[in-house]
């Protein structure tokens, strides 16, 4: 089984998401680099549920065509809106611990 | 196949995209280079059959944007202070990591295979009675989920107003272009939102993506014109109080079904599962525009204050 695949993007992206979190010098690049973290879990799971030559899962009155799997879009769906909600507050983070310290 | 074939050009496209963004030193560099990455990841998802999740990512990336401008503006600085001498370390680590992940993923099945449990595609049409079968999943069959979910980012919200201490600043730095641009945008995309928010059941769409999008044409008018439309019209406690209103008229709808004799969020004996998913959608778009907003209110202040 070969494995160039899109899972195995998606575990590359992941891990180097985790790289520039921890290896940048800059709280904001060190957010940018969770937020990569956070998309390539979200590729993972789109990929798992994609059917090949599926299409999107909207029923309609031609019921012989297969649908992609709807679950893991909902999952992520919310996944996306909660992750902005945690970038957000570490970027109000970032800022206060700038002003207050004046340093990166 | 063809979809293989774009799989492949929209992965090698962001994959150059973060290799530029690793090495890249300057901070708005690296803003942009995610905003773009981000286009890259809702080609993805259109091609991956996630209209949805495209619709949520396309939005949700102009709005980390917006914030990334702000928090960038704050705090900038041409050079790095230190080099970090663990540096080989993690690099090392994260290697091993993605090695023996990848060789993990051998055990997946494999990618487009079509076995999956389909209880939803093949129930959801008769007991739901709509055509997404993602909103009748993200309504009703996990509308726990959701409920909560939109409680964790209204606590989101609440907390970046509270570490920021906003109080709404009205400034006006303006161009004329810009300004022009974003009035004339304004209407149409609100009024595309609201087509996304009401006709959710029928196409993908629905809340999340109604409300990060309505947020989203909110924060860009802000951004190009100083100030929020609204906000002589609305205050920010006006603000918080209508973003708590959707998350407590989702929970109401809850509530209602409960004291009428079914399960906690089961609309059979209240609405019917169309009009209860509507309107608990409703309160989802409701709740995360609000939200939104109070956190684009929160970092904008706080970034103004700082400089």
């Amino acid at each position: 089984m070969h494995l160039i695949n899109l899972y195995s993007f998606s575990i590359v992206l992941f891990c180097i998401g985790l790289y520039i979190t921890l290896a940048s010098e800059d709280n904001t690049k060190k957010l940018f680099g969770l937020g990569l973290f956070q998309n390539s879990v979200l590729w993972f799971y789109i990929a798992l549920g994609k059917v090949g030559g599926g299409i999107p899962p909207v029923l309609s009155d031609s019921t012989q065509q297969a649908f992609s799997n709807p679950l893991p879009h909902v999952l992520m769906l919310t996944a996306i809106v909660v992750g902005v909600a945690i970038i957000a507050i570490g970027f109000i983070l970032v800022i206060r611990i700038n002003s207050k310290y004046k340093k990166l | 196949m063809l979809e293989n074939e774009l799989i492949y050009f929209v992965v090698l496209a962001a994959t150059l995209i973060v290799i530029a963004l690793i090495n890249s030193k300057n901070i708005v560099v690296v803003a942009i280079l995610n905003g773009s990455f981000s286009l890259f990841t809702v080609l993805l998802y259109l091609i991956l059959d996630a209209p949805d999740v495209a619709m949520t990512e396309a939005s949700i990336g102009v709005l980390v944007f917006i914030l990334a401008v702000f928090t960038i503006k704050a705090n900038y600085k041409e050079s790095h202070l230190f080099e970090d001498r663990f540096k080989p370390i993690i690099f090392i680590a994260c290697s091993l990591m993605a090695a023996g992940l990848i060789y993990a993923s051998a055990d997946l099945p494999e990618f487009g295979s079509p076995k999956f449990n389909n209880y939803y595609l093949l129930n959801s049409g008769k007991e739901i009675g709509i055509n997404s079968v993602v909103a009748s999943i993200l309504g009703s069959y996990r509308g726990y989920d959701t409920m909560l979910e939109t409680l964790v980012i209204l606590i989101g919200g609440i907390g970046v107003l509270l570490i920021s201490q906003a109080n709404i600043s009205v400034d006006n730095h303006s161009d004329k272009l810009i300004t022009l641009m974003s009035r004339i945008m304004f209407p149409v995309i609100s009024l595309f939102a609201l087509y996304i928010q009401f006709n959710g059941e029928n196409t993908p769409g629905g809340g999340f993506q109604a409300g990060a999008i309505m947020a989203t044409i909110f924060a860009t008018y802000g951004l190009a014109n100083g100030k929020l439309l609204f906000l002589e019209l609305v205050s920010l406690n006006a603000l918080k109080i209508i973003a708590i209103s959707g998350v407590i008229l989702f929970f109401s709808v809850g509530l209602l079904s409960f004291i009428m004799g079914g399960e906690f969020l089961n609309y059979n004996v209240t609405f019917g599962q169309h009009i209860g998913i509507t309107i608990i959608e409703l309160g989802v778009g409701i709740a995360v525009c609000a939200t939104m907003l109070m956190i684009y209110i929160g970092i904008s202040d706080a970034s103004d204050k700082s400089l």
